[in-house]
């Protein structure tokens, strides 16, 4: 068994003055070494605070904090070996890059020649060469991004902590930094744990997903499990859209269910689940893996909604009362339908994915 | 019940990790708790024993009890309106109008706050008094300034900026879309001053005021002064210990005093200042556009213009009392009290003052940062009774801190621990200390407020222990604080009076109750001297402290406040 | 300047509890006056501060009871004469009691110079005294020091009317020669005295008041001054700065303080004596008892009687007559002869003093402070 360098145990953190908010419920993840592990959710769902319990900044109120099998929850933030990168950079403003950079060095009592050397390296591989003097309002975005970054690596760091780390840059030049930071990370085998609420930036950085929801890990997988398996009803809402139609189960066999759908029947591999007859499920499917047409099909829908955007056309479809989005990439002449005309509206089996409906 | 207690253990441990820093929160909290906190309690142990029993018989039996409390009421509500009324409209002047001089205006109103106390109260005297040289020689009247109209007077000029840049910060911060969005729904101009910006400046008006009243009833120079036979509390307690000697009255008087002035500082500090609808560090949106009315904006500005002007008759006049031979009566130029106050018998008051006062200040300031950290930076038990304390020095009168010295301090304590305090300079420089701490605490406060946590979390993250990260981080980002500290701190110290009039020991003179002195004797041409020279010190220590301090991070953009 | 003070800062930190500071350089006294000079006999009490000087040494400190200008002469010339490092603090007679009473324990005094011996008689009714004749009291007339209460007359000066001519003129009213005369409606507010809880002179003025009429007959008339009154200082002296800058028309002040003040502004001042009878002062010296210094005290003491020390009055226009015969006694200086005084026992004065400031501040002060409209 490989061996686990971060875990984390029942870890609980409550906050206010009755202890009555919970930001952390109960949470048990495991990031093996050189594992790239993102903590994606929407906002209030406990990730940040997750991420400043492993750092050290906030204590848990129980539970325990692992590292590579010592309980490491009372060793004070500076005295882990881990390294931040901060959602505003925190770059020093009264001090250069250079000192930036050398600032964690220079604490540790490194020598002078040493922490040049190896200042010097990471702002090669920062692509920083140049800039040490300036000072870090004199950068742009990106380049303070790069110093913030410089900044963690310089201190060879066993866990590299990522805190929504380019949430303030532009789209493109986010784009590409996501593209060094992977690039970086894979390079060093840091392990490392990487806060985000964006699921692109998640699903193109991460080794394993963590999707988080009310203090809580709702699904840990790759992000091809995360997205085609779902396991809650959250997770393949967060990740992704997705259409959920009410239905009950008719038939089961050991690997296979029959459904009902707009009043047609429907046969799909189990999945992960099993049910009995008479079982209510939601029928999930990503509004991409809907294709409609000019031609008779099975099911009939009117396009109540058409938006154009270019590189896709997005659809409302109404099929028997209930709408359904339908995304349709690279639209070609015979893909574009009028609002109010009627199309016919196909699904491939394989595509549908279920869920228990309570 | 456990948990809280393994909770707050945990708390602790945190807080004693730091090192040299966990010394210094030691040090300040202890600090605190001695000089401010026990104090305090001893007042109000003597003022509540049973040897107060025949004071309160005695002051309740007297008329003029009552007659003092109302006084000192009339006079505080008469300060406060009139000052918030100058201030307000010295604010307006400065951001709503397009007139010269804005930046005289300015300076203007920050003069009182360098001021030695005394000076006005002089100058108005021998300006508007019975035998004033305006009043009497150039209008021909015998008017009596002495009373509760010379009072609000000069209470007014000595404390209407505390008003002016409370106003003229929330003036500044104030969203002008708001005003246009007024505007554009068809609002007049006046309609959108009464019916939007009026509404809007509200707790910064209620705030000003009830400061300016607190101030009013603290301050005891001016009162001794011009205040004549006008008596109100702080005259009254002088009284009590000065003439009389008598701790018990001091006691009970000062509780009088006491309470209503913290209810009220305590209302403004956390009641008004929540209902604040602008935040005053807040950065301005969009261009204010001035007001055009014209017949307004020079009504304003000719009102503005005769304030500036008494002011500077009345500062300007302070120098003119320092180089004639007899203030008021014998207009000869003599350098006379110059010779006394810088060479002769009268310089060792001002060595004496600068010393103590300088001594104060950078452990006033430094403390203050270290209260302000821990308050805003740390979680413990007890965090905001540390605020609420570091708060006190500054809202309880200084007459009020000096009898509290007096009491805790005049006979060793703790076993003998801490030697009998009264009658040595280290008394004065620990009340100069518990004054200036709360001003520190405050721009500390606003300045670690105002940088992102992250960045000492960065430096903890990057291996440095809380002290480096204080050091090397927190340190330099609050350093414009810090200055603002340091001469608030000086400033205070050195034109402080009620807090150390009852400390001041023979071998150890203080210019302000060098200027008293030499004021109630009638030589007043020695105390403008005192009061001149005072000012210059306080000018040229800004110039040093800037120079030494202030060298980069734009601090200087934080002085020009 | 700068240099010094930077110096000091570093030591600074440990001398401060004890309070002290470097003592001055011994330089050759610029002495005061030329009335001094002359008076250079060579009496034993002017050899004698030289040869104590040896063994004594500072600190010292002084309460002082006349003007901040004299008070600073006199240290001065005393510690230019001596090496002896003094100090003093200017109080009011009743100031100085109330302090005296309230720090018996550990008094911060060594002597307590100048003001009415009333003071320092009801100081030694109150245990505050500690009685020392100096060595060269036998120069001084029999009437003017008291060895059972242990003080010691250095000047003597008589209570008076101080008043502005330019204001009484303006007012339509002739200097006052009685004490009725005060009553004068048209004097409402324009005239000072000292409040006599604070002031030895203002005291002196109830005392002489108590002995023309009556304890009742004084109260009284205080009460119908009280009218009249524009301001009660603190100290006994200040109405006469108010006279002298025409804040009001009339003092109670000492007469030499009102020549003092003529002298030193140039006012169009005249002093009046009540035709009645007027009370004086005595001004005394005395130790303190469990004074921290008491040599020094001595040494004090004993100079303030030499024709040298008590010359130093003159030269910051104190002009009170001095007690030692030999001493010059200034040309400014009131003569004590023409004025009508009445038999002013200080020692009585000074025995009564507590009650009377009692009632003083019942009926007349505490009633007073309504506001002045």
């Amino acid at each position: 068994m490989e061996t686990a360098t971060l875990m984390l145990e029942n870890l609980v953190k409550t906050f206010g003055r009755k202890k009555d908010v919970q930001a952390v419920n109960g949470l048990n993840l495991e990031i093996h070494q050189g594992e790239f592990v993102t903590l994606l959710g929407p906002s209030g769902c406990g990730k940040t605070t997750t991420l400043r319990m492993i750092a050290g900044f906030e204590s848990p109120t129980s539970g325990r904090i692992l590292l590579e099998g010592k309980e490491i929850n009372e060793i004070p933030p500076n005295k882990r070996p881990m390294a931040m990168v901060f959602q505003n950079y925190a770059l020093f403003p009264h001090m250069s890059v250079f000192e930036n950079i050398a600032y964690g060095l220079k604490v540790k009592k490194q020598p002078q020649d040493q922490i040049h050397e190896k200042v010097e390296i990471v702002l090669q591989l920062m692509n920083l060469v140049g800039l040490g003097d300036r000072m870090p309002h004199q950068l742009s975005g990106g380049q303070q991004q790069r110093v913030a970054l410089a900044r963690a690596l310089v201190m060879q760091p066993k866990v590299l902590l990522f805190d929504e780390p380019l949430s303030n840059l532009d789209a493109k030049l986010r784009v590409q930094m996501r593209a060094e930071i992977r690039r970086l990370q894979q390079r060093l085998g840091i392990t490392t744990v990487y806060v985000t609420h964006d699921q692109a930036e998640a699903m193109s950085l991460a080794d394993r997903i963590a999707v988080m929801h009310d203090g809580q890990i709702e699904q840990i997988g790759s992000p091809v499990e995360i997205y085609e398996q779902p396991a809650s009803l959250f997770v393949a809402d967060f990740i992704g859209k997705a259409n959920f139609i009410e239905s009950m189960v008719e038939d089961s066999s050991d690997d296979h269910i029959s459904l009902e759908l707009f009043g047609n029947s429907l046969t799909i591999p189990t999945g992960n689940h099993t049910y009995a007859v008479n079982d209510r499920v939601y029928l999930i499917i990503r509004p991409e893996s809907v294709h409609l047409s000019h031609k008779e099909g099975a099911f009939s829908g009117e396009i109540k909604q058409a938006v154009y955007l270019g590189s896709t056309v997005e659809y409302e479809v109404e099929i028997c009362g209930q709408v359904i989005s339908v995304i349709i990439y690279d639209p070609q002449e015979g893909d574009k339908f009028e609002e109010g005309s009627r199309v016919s509206v196909e699904f491939s089996a394989n595509s549908f994915h279920t869920l228990p409906r309570k | 019940m456990s948990e809280f207690i393994a909770l707050r253990l945990r708390e602790f441990r945190r807080l004693t990790q730091d090192g040299w820093l966990s010394l210094g929160f030691l040090v300040s909290i202890l600090f605190l708790a001695f000089f401010i906190i026990f104090p305090l309690g001893k007042i109000l142990s003597v003022s509540l024993s049973s040897e107060a029993v025949p004071v309160y018989q005695r002051l309740i039996a007297g008329r003029a009890t009552w007659q003092v409390i109302l006084n000192t009421l009339k006079m505080g509500l008469g300060t406060a309106f009139a000052g918030t009324l100058v201030g307000f409209l010295f604010a307006f002047v400065q951001v709503k109008l397009d007139v010269p001089l804005k930046k005289f205006f300015h300076l203007i109103s920050l003069l009182p706050i360098i001021s030695p106390p005394f000076a006005v109260s002089m100058s108005v005297i021998v300006l508007f008094g019975r035998s004033g040289l305006i009043t009497k020689d150039l209008l021909g009247l015998r008017y009596d300034i002495y009373g509760l109209d010379g009072l609000i007077l000069v209470l007014t000029i000595s404390f209407f900026p505390v008003a002016y840049l409370t106003l003229l910060g929330m003036m500044r911060a104030l969203d002008p879309s708001l005003e246009e969005a007024a505007t554009s729904l068809g609002a007049g101009k006046w309609r959108v001053f009464r019916t939007v910006i009026l509404p809007m400046l509200v707790p910064g008006i209620a705030s000003s005021f009830l400061l300016l009243f607190v101030e009013a009833l603290a301050d005891l120079a001016n009162p001794l002064l011009i205040g004549g036979n006008y008596t109100v509390l702080a005259s009254r307690i002088y009284m009590s210990i000065i003439g009389e000697y008598d701790l018990n009255a001091g006691a009970v008087l000062s509780l009088i005093l006491l309470v209503p002035t913290l209810l009220i500082y305590f209302i403004q500090h956390y009641w008004v200042s929540r209902h604040s609808y602008v935040s005053i560090t807040g950065k301005p949106a969009g261009y204010s556009r001035p007001l055009q009315s014209k017949w307004v904006k020079w009504t304003l500005f000719t009102v503005c213009l005769l304030i500036a002007a008494l002011i500077v008759l009345i500062y300007g006049f302070i120098f003119v009392g320092a180089i004639v031979k007899v203030w008021g009566i014998n207009y000869e130029l003599t350098l006379e009290h110059f010779r006394f106050v810088l060479l002769g018998y009268g310089s060792k008051a001002m060595t004496d003052t600068t010393l103590l006062s300088a001594i104060a200040t950078p452990i006033a300031s430094l403390m203050g940062i270290l209260i302000a950290y821990l308050v805003v930076r740390r979680k413990f038990i007890g965090r905001n009774l540390v605020d609420f304390t570091s708060v006190l020095g500054l809202a309880v009168p200084g007459t009020v801190v000096g009898i509290g010295f007096i009491l805790a301090f005049n006979k060793p304590i703790l076993g003998g621990l801490v030697p009998k305090l009264t009658g040595t300079a280290l008394i004065i420089i620990l009340a100069y200390v518990v004054r200036s701490i709360p001003a520190s605490v405050r721009s500390g406060v606003a300045a670690i407020y105002q940088f992102d946590p992250a960045m000492e979390e960065a430096s903890s993250s990057l291996g440095a222990s809380s002290a480096t990260t204080f050091q090397r981080i927190t340190m330099p980002l609050v350093r414009p604080a810090f200055l603002t500290g340091l001469i608030y701190s000086f400033t205070r110290s050195i034109t402080s009076l009620s807090a150390i009039i009852f400390l001041v020991t023979p071998q150890w003179r203080i210019m302000t109750t060098q200027i008293l002195n030499e004021a109630e004797t009638g030589r007043f041409g020695n105390a403008a001297a005192y009061c001149v020279v005072l000012i210059a010190i306080v000018l040229t220590s800004i110039g040093l402290m800037y120079a030494v301090v202030g060298s980069t991070t734009g601090a200087e953009r934080m002085i020009d406040i | 300047m700068r240099h010094s003070v930077i110096t000091i800062v570093g030591i600074l930190v440990l001398s401060l509890v004890l309070g002290a500071c470097a003592s001055q350089t011994a330089s050759e006294p610029a002495q005061p006056a030329d009335a001094a000079a002359e008076a250079q006999e060579p009496a034993a009490a002017v050899e004698e501060p030289a040869v104590v000087e040896e063994q004594v040494s500072g600190p010292l400190t002084v309460l002082c009871g006349p003007q901040e200008d004299w008070c600073q002469a006199m240290t001065a010339a005393f510690q230019d004469q001596t090496g002896i490092e003094t100090s003093y603090v200017r109080l009011s007679s009743g100031e100085a009691v109330a302090r005296m009473e309230a720090e018996a324990d550990a008094p911060t005094f060594d002597v307590w110079w100048g003001g009415p011996s009333d003071g320092q008689v009801e100081a030694f009714t109150k245990g505050l005294i500690e009685p020392y004749i100096p060595a060269n009291a036998a120069l001084i007339p029999e009437n003017l020091k008291d060895e059972a209460s242990g003080w010691t007359g250095i000047y003597v000066g008589a209570l008076g009317f101080c008043s502005n001519q330019d204001v009484l003129d303006e007012l339509g009213v002739e200097a006052p020669t009685s004490w009725d005369d005060l009553l004068n409606p048209k004097l409402q507010g324009n005239i000072a005295i000292a409040d006599s809880r604070t002031s030895g002179t203002a005291y002196t003025s109830l005392y002489t008041l108590v002995l023309l009429r009556g304890e009742d007959g004084a109260f009284d008339y205080l009460k119908q001054l009280d009218s009249n009154i524009f301001q009660y200082t603190k100290s006994g002296s200040a109405p006469g700065t108010m006279a002298a800058s025409g804040e009001v028309a009339v003092a109670i002040i000492f007469s030499h303080d009102c020549v003092k003040f003529r002298e030193e502004t140039g006012a169009n001042l005249v002093v009046s004596f009540p035709a009645e009878g007027t009370g004086y002062e005595i001004g005394a010296e005395a130790l303190i008892k469990n004074a921290p210094n008491p040599a020094a005290a001595k040494v004090w003491m004993d100079w303030a009687l030499t024709p040298e020390a008590q010359a130093v009055a003159a030269t910051v226009k104190s002009y009170q007559v001095p007690t030692n015969p030999e001493t010059i006694v200034p040309a400014e200086a009131i003569s004590l002869s023409q004025v009508n005084l009445v038999d002013y026992d200080s020692i009585a004065a000074g025995e009564a003093k507590s009650a009377l400031i009692e009632r003083y501040a019942e009926e007349v002060r505490e009633g007073a402070a309504a506001p002045e409209s």
